[in-house]
């Protein structure tokens, strides 16, 4: 059954395009990120998409 | 989209002559229809090739079908000729009534699918080079051949048991070649998003993904569209690594070897690659007593290889982003992998060197005799690090005071490489 409002959906896109924004401004070189922060950065990008999956999905 | 037309009614057996006619070629055909080849309805497991084959040649199907799976073990030409088969030869009962065309007469969809799929397959056995002496192409054959060959076969697969009968046979197939085809297209997409960033076009594929972000985020208040997070993390995650990596395909990919003969051949601006194998032998310098000499190298993605005499010390400050450092016998590794050895002021000759690698390895060998060419020579031979930190302990021992003087008969303090 779909919702109206998918909450995972929300904070997966805010994340993902934040991510997107580092990525544009380290290419872009207005940023210099070391390898150890990018890691981070991703996993914490990943880890909170599943971590809001896993506490809002009713399934 | 497939065209089906239903002309079985034209493949039907002739009407039996009226009593008192005279027989026409019609009711000789009995014996010729008994010998013509068709594909079995009733003795079938996929498309009843084998049951077919073995009514007319007379033998016991099971025989036929052990042939043909054992054929794919023997350059897979009994695969092909299957499906050959099963695809031209029309099928019947086994009481020869009712002939139904072929698949490929019926449905127009299935034969545009087989039609591409030969001229894909005979595309990649002409144009890739798989080693097996086909094809004459780039290499990588191994790598883009058999999934183009599999991606082929699958799609002609389903669309022949979608038209025979076997539905859920059909259904089991088809999502198997969906799944083939979304793998080779994720994996084609991150490699063109790492190529991409490696190429300084990666400020467009990180748009791509924060465009994909606010597509996602506008998608919540319709249901959501959690599937779009799958391509974000496939254009993400090759993109980021080479940025993390800072590799650049812009200061080249592959072997690069350097033996420079003298300090005035060390480019100003250091060594430099992108991506691959850097060598540099400095054993062919003019090394006297008092030479110093300045050496910078920086290597994206590979590995680094710096000779230098056994006599020279080595002084130097390298970094591995993620990797693995080893200068004369010493080693530091992991991520963020550090070494800065400090020398005495007067150890002579001596080499000042800088030296990164993003992702990959260091090596410096002070040893007169190995040959950079030659992995197997030095590669991770813990004596050979105990002999080379002891010539190099040796190497850094000052035995008297450095004159200060520019006139040396030897190059002096020889800058080079910066």
């Amino acid at each position: 059954m779909r919702r109206e409002f998918d909450p995972v959906s929300l904070v997966g896109g805010v994340v993902i395009a934040l991510l997107g924004v580092v990525l544009m401004l380290d290419q872009g070189g207005d940023a210099e990120l070391s390898a150890g922060l990018l890691a981070a950065i991703f996993v914490g990008a990943f880890g909170l998409i599943m971590f809001v999956s896993g506490l809002l999905d009713d399934r | 989209m497939s065209d089906e037309t239903d002309r079985t009614e034209e493949l039907q057996p002739p009407e039996p002559p009226a009593e008192g006619d005279a027989p026409s070629e019609a009711d000789a055909p009995t014996e010729r229809r008994a010998r013509r080849l068709l594909r079995s309805r009733d003795d079938r497991m996929l498309a009843g090739v084998a049951g077919g084959l073995g009514r007319y040649f007379a033998v016991d199907p099971t025989i036929v079908r052990i042939a043909f799976v054992v054929s794919i073990f023997f350059g897979g030409l009994g695969l092909f000729a299957y499906l050959a088969l099963a695809l031209f030869v029309p099928s019947a009962d086994v009481d020869g009534g009712d002939i139904e065309a072929a698949p490929i007469e019926r449905s127009r969809g299935l034969a545009i699918a087989a039609g591409f799929g030969i001229l894909l397959v005979a595309f990649s056995l002409g144009t890739f080079d798989f080693g097996w002496g086909w094809g004459d192409g780039p290499s990588g054959g191994w790598f883009f051949g058999p999934p183009l060959i599999l991606l082929a076969i699958g799609a002609g697969l389903y669309f022949l048991l979608r038209n025979t009968g076997n539905s859920s046979l059909a259904g089991v197939v088809g999502k198997i070649v969906l799944g083939l085809l979304l793998l080779c297209l994720a994996v084609c997409a991150a490699l063109f998003s790492a190529w991409a960033g490696a190429t300084g076009h990666g400020v467009a594929v990180a748009g791509v993904v924060t465009a994909i972000g606010v597509l996602l985020a506008l998608a919540a208040f319709r249901g959501g569209a959690r599937w779009l997070v799958a391509p974000a993390v496939v254009l993400a995650i090759p993109l980021g690594t080479v940025a993390a990596a800072d590799v650049s395909f812009g200061d080249g990919v592959g072997e690069r070897e350097y033996r420079p003969s003298s300090v005035d051949s060390l480019p100003a601006d250091g060594y430099e690659l992108g991506v691959g194998r850097l060598a540099i032998d400095l054993r062919q310098l003019e090394w006297g007593p008092r030479t110093v000499v300045d050496v910078s190298a920086d290597l994206g993605m590979g590995e680094m290889v710096i000779a230098v005499p056994e006599s020279v010390c080595i002084a130097a400050d390298a970094d591995a982003t993620a990797g693995d450092i080893r200068i004369a016998g010493f080693s530091s590794d992991g991520i963020d992998a550090e070494f800065d050895n400090e020398v005495p002021a007067g150890a002579l000759p001596r080499l000042n060197l800088e030296a990164d690698v993003d992702f990959g390895a260091i090596r410096v060998l002070n040893d007169d005799q190995v040959d950079i060419d030659d992995e197997r020579d030095w590669h991770d031979d813990r004596d050979d690090d105990e002999e080379m930190e002891e010539r190099h302990e040796e190497a850094c021992t000052v035995e008297s005071e450095p004159q200060t003087t520019d006139s040396s008969p030897d190059q002096g303090d020889a800058k080079g490489g910066k």
